[in-house]
């Protein structure tokens, strides 16, 4: 039999960070992989998911993206994909759904529902014979619904080799910091594929189970938040999977793909004093080798006098852009004063922070009593009440953090931004 | 008020009723003799044949009939003079607005009649209910559903002894069914015999809310079950205790691996790490052992493997974590252990409950124990942690220091055993709810009797001839030891149907 | 031989040996008649049950001393249908009674008085009038052999005269006509002013259509050879066909005695009894009885008569006696009340050496573990 192989990667958030170096690094990551992918003459790619950061990214980001899909392509390397939950919006259209209908790629998760049963289909690359299918990923685990439903039987039962895409975290794979009730657990993957691509976790990790034999998290190519540069800081690799397979998995191996080091430190603020933390930081500053390497620096513990804006961490910070750190960042969240303690909101991903605060104050979200037309409140709440609702307000919270574009008037990006909240809230054209 | 019968004599403890002919008086019956303005419960636990006639006249009378003298023979006024002694212990006296241990006997004479369903109408039912079966009288069972407070129970532990084939998991089965969706209570269930969840039959899975409440890990899992793996980074050399036995030296090693490597103490034992001050033959024996006990072992490149796929270096790592908040978050979690051996199963018992106990202790350090659900733990087979025998050969283990001290930090346990008279007093008297079904050895009901929250000691017949599925409830938080009758569980649930969503669904 | 084996072949001579004989009585208002087999006839089981009712008594000293008597006594009626009990009744059935008598001295002699204190008084009716009892201690129908007749005598007697009393009252407000009443015992009366009461009783039978009979537990009559007569007739019955039946044997004696107004005859009451009874009809009214309503009468008794825990016997009599005994229990509460009030009342010691003059004997059997 022949021979084929393809490459896995996953969690690729191009138009991710604020910061445009950062931005810029993690496209470069995207931008080496497809490269890498075309070297090692793959067949075909998959992505499990959250290409792009958002539903409508940064456009110059994504022309470069486009570069770079439309150079696999060229090169006769079909590729596949499901949504993630950053890239889609189901209220919507995305980016994704416009480069798909430019024969960039093809969604593989295709299906409906027939009574309670979802019914996916599969795709089939040409190349190969390898038949596709998936579930796309949902905000906090919405997706979850999707694998209760689905009808395994006539997957299971396809022949062939089959490549499930997911973009879900799976309870036995759950790194530990992504709540149990958004992952899913193995059990619900259908049965006897040969492959299973998951997206989701910003961690490479390989499972083994006895009726889904290669289960695997390629993880981010860069990544999207400081957890994750911490993590490779630490070791975590950053890269892609490229499978070999004839009519079942015969090697698997990971391809790093490094970009950045990334240099952390933990600085113990405990029973000392600002100016003393400062001149600590400061010397560590000019200490260690920086060059052309992304800085994160944590600073935690109770100082026993001064508050932490008597530290001049921007001082800090250009010192160790000075000496050729392409990036750094100072945590200081966990540094506490005598003089002031912080509110806490537990969590550490900004988005975990959102998720739990709509959580909370949606929690107890009643609709008025005294609204009783049964057509309003049936609307909302079927838009606003549980789950739903907590979705609503963080694609609303996505849309209002929207940049305005390069030569936008500031009218046009009102009107825009209203009408993605009108679009979100799905109220433009309600009676 | 149909009479069934008339108090003779007797004592305090032991009232004698004469039955009424034709009525029908069981043991285990449930009574009631009115007295002044209240009404007595009395319980029958033993029935005699009482006569008129000497104990040897009868016997002769039996053999002419036997023997066939006398065919026209026979009793007259037979119902006078040959009739049945009902002995009964007062329960209960029923005051209008209270309920108390009767002190003065019924009034002699006084009519004795079956209770009904309304002579419980004191019976209420409490805050965070948990429902345990109906009212039982002898046999029949009445519309009288019983709750006991699960804050209450469950924290200060419940003990479920009986003989095999007597309806235990049946009864845990009904009561783990009633608190499913109730957010009070934590529930985890380490099951042996894998009969809870339903894989093939009807079981927790068929709640209406099993969906959101219930979490079910199985090393075979079916679809929607989790896959029960557990990332070695979880374990810490703590959870070994009183669950293996490790000589001194070896414990040693084993502190001293964690504290070197922290996580990945247990892959370093794996691949042979060396240790400081600890002998190569000490770490060779761990191998062997982590081998033997977990299925842990490294190939020749120094890759840890697991044989059993429970233990894993790169997954599982947030089961532990998934597992407390489930448990903080009042869900019910089974693990299937069926397939594991005791110490294995025993051991991932251990590693949830020592985290759990050191969260709960640190919630009430910070004063937020009260606002979390109680904690409670299914042990079958008990003495497997609870006996004297293991308590003294190898040491204090989690599940005794919860036996102890759990109740402090709202975590119970519900221990199942067949073999009450193995577990040490001590242990028995802080299970202040005993739900005990039948038991044909003397020697454990013994030991259950002695250790009960009402006086049983007559009704050790009683608890010898309890039927399938009949109880006897005894605990600090009733009134009196009540009968039950548990429903069986296939049956019970029929009225609970789980909800169909008639939505038209979309694929987005 | 041992001495006891002496004794054994002493009786065998004297006793196991004896011939039958026939019915033998002292007094010529007695006609005894043959004993034959051909006087034993089968008890036939009746068409229909007919209503009997059962009267006994019994009494128990309380306190006795040779000059007063103390005695609690209890009379007790039961009415049956065939094997079933008529639980209804208008009368009380159980009739309980202190009985006083009192030693007293009149013109010399010494008087026995008897006073009756009825636990309810409206039970008064039901007991004898008190003048009939009084007695001469020498009353010839109360003496045993030349001595004073024991205080006693006039207790026991008191109680049997409320017995025939009761009957009475029985059959004038609780039976009907057709209804049996048998009183446990014979129709012979025996003590001065007996026969008054049970004339009574007689003349309502008569009146009323109730048919009086008695049934005695023990007989004491003889054959002409010293035989008991009922062993007698038991013994005779062996040699008949109706051996292992129910029987009754009729007739034994014509008697003509005006206090012993009754036809006598020996019943066996089924068939795996080992008892005869001796069974009297008041004569007046047997004289008027068809065969077939006097073995109605028999049949009804021997329906009675089939308790499996006294064959023979009817159950009746049975249930009439216990229910009628004073139990010991009942006695010793009874003279425990009695010390108490008569200590209160402050004559118990002065009683107590009267008392005295004749309890040795129960001292000597404490002594002895009794």
């Amino acid at each position: 039999m022949n021979m084929h192989k393809f490459a896995h990667m996953s969690d690729c958030h191009i138009g991710a960070w604020r910061d445009e170096k950062l931005r810029e690094l993690n496209l470069k990551a995207f931008e080496k992989t497809i490269d890498l992918c075309v070297e090692e003459k793959v067949d075909f790619i998959l992505v499990s998911g959250d290409l792009f950061d958002t539903n409508i990214p940064d456009l110059r980001q994504v022309k470069r993206a486009v570069e770079k899909l439309r150079f696999a392509k060229g090169n006769g390397i079909n590729i596949y994909l499901v949504y993630g939950s950053h890239d889609y919006n189901p209220n919507t259209i995305s980016m994704i759904d416009v480069l798909e209908s430019a024969n960039l790629f093809e969604k593989v998760s295709k299906g409906e529902f027939k009574g309670d049963k979802l019914e996916l289909q599969f795709i089939e690359d040409p190349k190969t014979g390898a038949k596709m299918t998936g579930l796309h990923g949902r905000k906090i685990g919405l997706e979850k619904d999707y694998f209760e439903a689905l009808d395994v039987e006539p997957l299971e039962q396809e022949e062939g080799f089959k490549i499930f895409l997911f973009h879900s975290s799976l309870t036995e794979m759950n790194p530990g910091y992504i709540p149990q009730e958004r992952s899913v657990p193995v059990s619900m993957l259908p049965r006897s594929f040969n492959y299973y691509a998951g997206g989701n976790i910003h961690k490479k990790i390989e499972g083994k189970f006895t009726d889904h034999p290669f289960v695997a998290y390629p993880g981010p190519l860069f990544g999207t938040n400081f957890r994750d540069l911490e993590d490779m800081a630490k070791g975590e690799r950053r890269g892609f999977f490229i499978v070999e397979f004839d009519d079942i998995v015969r090697n698997m191996r990971f391809v790093e793909v490094n970009i950045s080091e990334v240099v952390y430190h933990v600085f113990d603020a405990e029973k000392k004093t600002a100016r003393q933390v400062e001149e600590l930081l400061v010397e560590k500053a000019k200490d260690i080798d920086v060059e052309k390497k992304i800085l994160l620096f944590r600073v935690t513990g109770m100082m026993s006098s001064g508050r932490p804006v008597d530290i001049d961490f921007r001082r800090l910070k250009e010192i160790l852009l000075e000496r050729g750190a392409v990036y750094a960042n100072i945590n200081r969240y966990a540094l506490k004063s005598k003089e002031r303690i912080e509110i806490r909101v537990k969590g550490e991903r900004k988005t975990e922070i959102e998720e739990r605060i709509f959580k909370e104050k949606m929690s107890g979200f009643k609709i008025d009593p005294s609204i009783k037309n049964k057509k309003i409140r049936k609307l909302l709440e079927n838009r606003l009440v549980g789950e739903k609702g907590i979705e609503l307000a963080q694609n609303l919270l996505d849309g209002l953090k929207m940049e305005k574009r390069e030569g936008e008037t500031k009218a046009d990006f009102q009107a825009r931004v209203l009408h993605n909240a009108l679009e979100v809230t799905q109220l433009e054209g309600e009676e | 008020m149909k009479v069934v019968g008339s108090v003779i004599s007797g004592k305090h403890g032991s009232i004698l009723i004469r039955q009424k002919s034709g009525a029908e008086v069981e043991l285990g019956d449930l009574l009631l003799v009115k007295h002044k303005d209240a009404s007595i419960l009395l319980q029958v636990y033993d029935v005699v044949y009482g006569s008129q006639i000497p104990t040897k006249h009868l016997e002769m009378i039996s053999g002419m009939k036997l023997e066939g003298y006398g065919a026209d023979l026979d009793f007259m006024d037979p119902a006078l003079r040959n009739y049945v002694i009902v002995q009964v212990k007062a329960v209960a006296k029923i005051e209008e607005d209270r309920v108390r241990m009767p002190k003065t006997l019924p009034p002699f004479m006084g009519n004795v009649r079956h209770v009904s369903k309304e002579d419980f109408d004191f019976l209420t039912k409490p805050s965070n209910p948990v429902f345990f079966g109906n009212i039982r009288s002898g046999s029949k069972v009445l519309d009288v559903p019983v709750y006991l407070n699960g804050l209450e129970v469950f924290t200060h532990h419940i003990l479920v002894p009986a003989t095999t084939g007597r309806g235990k998991s049946n009864l845990v089965k009904v009561m783990a069914w009633d608190v499913i969706d109730k957010d009070f209570s934590g529930m985890l269930i380490l099951d042996p015999h894998d009969e809870y969840f339903g894989r093939h039959e009807k079981g927790l899975k068929d709640h209406p809310m099993s969906k959101k409440n219930l979490m079910y890990y199985s090393p075979r899992p079916v679809r929607g079950s989790i896959s029960l793996v557990f990332n070695l980074g979880l374990i810490r050399p703590r959870h070994f205790r009183g669950i293996v036995n490790f000589t001194e030296a070896q414990h040693e090693a084993l502190i001293v691996a964690y504290n070197t490597h922290r996580e990945n103490w247990l892959t370093e034992i794996a691949r042979g790490a060396v240790l400081e001050n600890v002998n190569p033959r000490t770490i060779s024996v761990l191998q062997r052992k982590m081998d033997a006990l977990l299925g842990v072992y490294a190939d020749e490149d120094g890759t840890v493997h697991s044989r059993t796929g429970i233990f894993s270096t790169s997954m599982g790592q947030s089961t532990l974590k998934d597992i407390l908040e489930g448990l903080e978050n009042g869900k019910k979690i089974i693990l299937d252990t069926s397939l594991f051996t005791d110490e294995i199963e025993l051991l991932i018992g251990s590693i949830i409950l020592h985290e759990l106990l050191y969260r709960y202790k640190n919630y009430k350090q910070e004063g937020t124990l009260d606002s979390k659900p109680v904690v409670s733990i299914v042990v079958e087979e008990a003495p497997r942690v609870l006996s004297s025998e293991v308590l003294t050969s190898m040491g204090n283990n989690i599940y005794s220091d919860i036996a102890r001290e759990g109740r402090k930090f709202r975590i119970g346990l519900v221990a199942i055993t067949q073999l009450a008279s193995l577990i040490p007093k001590t242990v028995l008297a802080n299970m202040n709810t005993k739900i005990i079904l039948g038991n044909e050895l003397v020697s454990e009901r013994s030991a259950i009797i002695n250790s009960a929250a009402q006086d049983l000691s007559a009704d050790d017949r009683n608890i010898a001839s309890l039927d399938l599925g009949e109880a006897i409830i005894s605990s600090n938080f009733t009134k009196f030891a009540i009968p039950i009758q548990t429903p069986l569980f296939e049956d019970h649930i029929k009225q609970f149907e789980k909800i169909t969503s008639k939505e038209k669904r979309r694929f987005v | 031989m041992l001495p006891i084996h002496k004794v054994i072949e002493n009786l065998r001579k004297r006793i196991a040996e004896m011939p039958l004989g026939d019915p033998n009585f002292a007094d010529p208002r007695y006609q005894p008649i043959k004993l034959s087999v051909k006087n034993f006839h089968s008890i036939k089981t009746p068409h229909s049950d007919r209503t009997i009712c059962y009267v006994d008594g019994g009494n128990a000293q309380i306190v006795c001393a040779p000059n007063f008597i103390v005695e609690l006594a209890r009379l007790h009626f039961c009415r049956f249908k065939g094997r079933e009990r008529i639980r209804l009744t208008s009368l009380p059935q159980s009739i309980v009674f202190y009985t006083v008598c009192c030693a007293t001295a009149e013109q010399g002699k010494i008087k026995y008085e008897t006073e009756f204190v009825p636990v309810k008084d409206e039970w008064t009716k039901f007991l004898p009038d008190i003048a009939d009892l009084k007695f001469d201690s020498f009353d010839q129908t109360l003496t045993v052999g030349r001595q004073r007749a024991p205080i006693d005598r006039v207790s026991n007697s008191a109680r049997t005269f409320a017995e025939w009393n009761l009957a009475r009252h029985l059959i004038d407000e609780e039976l009907e006509e057709g209804d049996i009443l048998v009183r446990d015992g014979s129709l012979q009366t025996v003590v001065t002013n007996e026969s008054k009461y049970a004339n009574r009783a007689y003349n309502a039978a008569i009146r009323k259509g109730v048919v009086f009979t008695g049934l005695s537990k023990t007989s004491s009559l003889f054959t002409t050879t010293g035989y008991p007569l009922l062993s007698a007739i038991n013994e005779l019955a062996e040699t008949t066909p109706l051996k292992d039946g129910s029987w009754y044997y009729h007739p034994i004696v014509k008697i003509t005695h005006p206090d012993h107004r009754a036809e006598m005859f020996a019943v066996k009451l089924h068939d795996t009894s080992e008892y005869v009874f001796r069974f009297e009809i008041l004569r007046d009214q047997f004289q008027d009885m068809s065969l077939k309503e006097i073995e109605s009468v028999i049949g009804a008794l021997a329906v009675n008569a089939r308790d499996i825990g006294f064959p023979g016997y009817p159950y009746g009599l049975v249930e009439a006696d216990r229910l009628a005994r004073i139990t010991g229990h009942e006695r010793d509460s009874h003279e425990v009340q009695f010390m108490s009030a008569s200590a209160s009342a402050g004559i118990w010691n002065v009683l107590l050496r009267h008392v005295k003059c004749v309890d040795a004997h129960s001292m000597l059997n404490k002594l002895a573990g009794e």
